[in-house]
């Protein structure tokens, strides 16, 4: 008769497991103590301490060309972990999720990308009420409980991409087509601040035109409205899809130098378009300077002697700046040269 | 399982009623064409019906409709491919990287590329066919791992393309760009397979029984790996052709392509079911969505209303053959 293998064996391991996975589980809750000061004339080890920057899309080509090789430097200047995290999609609700995982991790500070800065409010008042410094970077959530906005500040972006369409139609009047992705924040910031100028300079907006990010379908789109609007004579994308895709638009229906057209960012399709006289004028951003600032401020945050009261975070006094501009630059048919040698 | 010795049967001709006119999907969709093109010349009549605009339109709908040509043999055999536009994105970066960095000229490039893009749709083959992975499944996996590829490959894009690559996209032939062209042949040679030939039609009776079709002698597994196989190979072609045509290749080309593509399949007569579609039918169901989108721009209306106008036109042209009572 086959022995049975008593039950409660199989249930005491499951039991013991459980408390094992308990206790490891609470024992990493446990908050890191505050590190000493270094001896004088000791460099301090700061290996421990873990920044993590989220954002949606996390895998978007110009986070891998710009925004995570410089957060990557400035940890290694630092003698800090950076880990970069977040969906690869647009997923608004994985994107908080995420963000609530890494609160529960407790790292020394979060660099987030709010895309929706509506959506960040509450996840970042918890990452503030578990004393976490956060900061905002390219796309700011004004309301929230971040520290510091460290990006471009898509107004003046718009500005500078209007003055340099106004300047180029020199004094013309007809239509103007923007394209971007019409429901972004920061797209919309940078509508109005296009609109401000060229609307001054006596040209017609249009209503912006959405291009989902893709050059196809912003090609696409541009080439019906060329198509459509025979008192065109310019053409704005506030994407960095748009400028590929309205330059080839133009290109197709044999309207060089005939629609004037301006883009946002300044990578090499960007550059090249530039050369060939397709393109006016691309604003880039100064990506690089997001993430290492951004690493920067929360390290700061966490290790700098400055104090403004006796207990700043009790008395709502934020020790980092409230927003670093970073700027921007015009790339135009003069200076292109400069951006196309590799630095 | 080998394939049986006896002689398959053969797999159903399309339907045909001899004599009359009958609304079929497909004749419904040119009828709302034919409506949406009459109103559009009226409405706009001196920048819409104009030939700027018509190649402006071809140009624009060229790709999706030679993917589409691929997805309609996957739909009618009774499966889907999710990873279309992740494969026409990586297909365009590893070839303008291999061209570019790795320093191959473009007539080792291409063939090389395509071959990256057919071994791709193999893999969807394998894992639907052969570990019998649901196809949704599968190729959402593949659709993650394509992009990654094109996204750790390419970066923020790859410019500075050999003119001799990027001429091939650009050509101009009795006033057509080349996509158009590619379409044309892709989609006579398509229509002509998958109506004409025994190999090709199969395809129709798998969808419509796939056990009836194994058990008539017909390999299932290996025509589902040779439709995947195709697939990824005009996914492969459509995604050069685009980063020709813009002389670089980005790694968010083809975002969403997927969905639209099995969209205009649908459209134009086929069903998710399969047993049923056709070359001409996706044409149509390609060209409808492009003019749809086309007119939306014309009149002007905010982004928010034209996806609300897309999806409804959708229902109400899928819905219409339901309503006029369509056999099975």
């Amino acid at each position: 008769m086959k022995q049975n293998r008593p039950q409660h064996s199989r249930r005491s391991w499951l039991r013991n497991m459980a408390l094992a996975g308990s206790a490891g589980w609470l024992a990493s809750c446990r908050q890191e103590a505050p590190q000493a000061p270094a001896a004088p004339g000791t460099k301090a080890d700061y290996s421990n301490e873990e920044y993590v920057w989220i954002s949606p899309h996390a895998n978007l080509p110009l986070y891998k060309a710009h925004d995570h090789p410089a957060l990557l430097v400035a940890a290694k200047e630092l003698g800090v972990k950076a880990t970069i995290t977040g969906p690869s999609t647009l997923d608004m609700g994985m994107f908080v999720s995420m963000i609530e995982t890494t609160i529960a991790r407790r790292p020394s500070g979060i660099l987030i990308s709010a895309w929706d800065p509506s959506v960040v409010i509450a996840p970042i008042a918890k990452a503030f009420e578990a004393g976490i410094p956060v900061v905002t970077v390219d796309v700011d959530a004004p309301t929230s409980k971040r520290l510091t906005f460290i990006g471009t500040n898509w107004f003046d972006l718009g500005v500078r991409q209007g003055e340099a369409m106004a300047k180029a139609l020199a004094g013309k009047k007809g239509k103007i087509a923007l394209l971007g992705l019409t429901e972004q924040y920061i797209d919309q910031q940078a509508f109005a601040g296009f609109r401000s100028v060229i609307e001054k300079a006596g040209l017609t907006p249009m209503e912006p035109q959405h291009d989902k990010g893709d050059s196809a379908v912003a090609a696409r789109v541009a080439s019906t409205i060329i198509q459509s609007t025979p008192d065109l004579i310019g053409m704005a994308g506030f994407d960095s899809e748009s400028g590929p895709g309205i330059g080839l638009a133009v290109k197709e229906a044999g309207k060089i130098g005939q629609i004037v057209v301006t883009c946002v960012d300044a990578e090499p399709v960007h550059l090249n378009l530039i050369k060939e006289g397709v393109v006016t004028a691309a604003i880039g951003q100064k990506r690089e300077l997001f993430t290492y600032l951004g690493l920067r401020v929360l390290f700061d945050v966490n290790h700098s002697p400055l104090k403004f009261t006796a207990n700043d975070r009790k008395a709502g006094v934020s020790p980092a700046p409230e927003v670093i501009n970073t700027g921007s630059y015009t790339v135009t048919r003069e200076n292109v040269d400069v951006f196309l040698k590799p630095a | 399982m080998p394939e049986s010795t006896s002689t398959p049967i053969n797999p159903p001709a399309p339907v045909t009623r001899k004599g009359g006119f009958r609304l079929t999907r497909e004749t419904v969709l040119l009828l709302l064409m034919l409506a949406a093109i009459i109103g559009a010349a009226v409405a706009f009549p001196r920048s819409f019906p104009t030939w700027a605009n018509l190649t402006a339109l071809l140009r624009n709908m060229a790709l999706d409709g030679v993917m589409g040509c691929g997805m309609v043999v996957l739909m009618v055999s009774g499966v889907f491919d999710l990873s279309v536009g992740s494969m026409f994105s990586m297909v365009g970066v590893l070839t303008a990287w291999m061209m570019t960095s790795a320093g191959l000229p473009p007539v080792l490039a291409i063939p090389a590329g395509l071959a990256i893009a057919t071994l791709g749709g193999i893999l969807n083959g394998w894992m639907v066919a052969k570990v019998k992975v649901n196809a949704l499944i599968a190729t959402l996996g593949t659709m993650q791992v394509f992009r990654g590829i094109a996204v750790l490959v390419g970066g923020p894009g790859i410019a500075n393309l050999p003119p001799q690559f990027s001429r091939l996209g650009q050509t101009e032939w009795l006033g057509l760009q080349s996509p158009i062209w590619l379409l044309l042949v892709v989609a006579v040679i398509g229509q002509f397979l998958l109506a004409r030939t025994r190999f090709f039609r199969k395809f129709y009776y798998i969808g419509a029984n796939p056990k009836a079709a194994l058990l008539s002698g017909i390999s299932v597994e290996h025509m589902q790996i040779f439709a995947f196989a195709l697939m990824g190979l005009l996914a492969g072609l459509a995604g050069m052709t685009f980063a020709a045509r813009v002389a670089t290749a980005t790694s968010t080309s083809g975002d969403g392509a997927e969905l639209r593509i099995i969209t205009a399949v649908i459209l134009g007569g086929a069903s998710l079911s399969g047993g049923r579609g056709t070359v001409w039918g996706t044409l149509a169901g390609v060209l409808f969505i492009s003019l749809i989108n086309n007119i939306m721009i014309f009149a002007r209306l905010s982004p928010e209303w034209q996806s609300i106008i897309i999806g409804c036109v959708l229902v109400i042209a899928v819905g219409m053959d339901r309503f006029l009572g369509r056999k099975k």
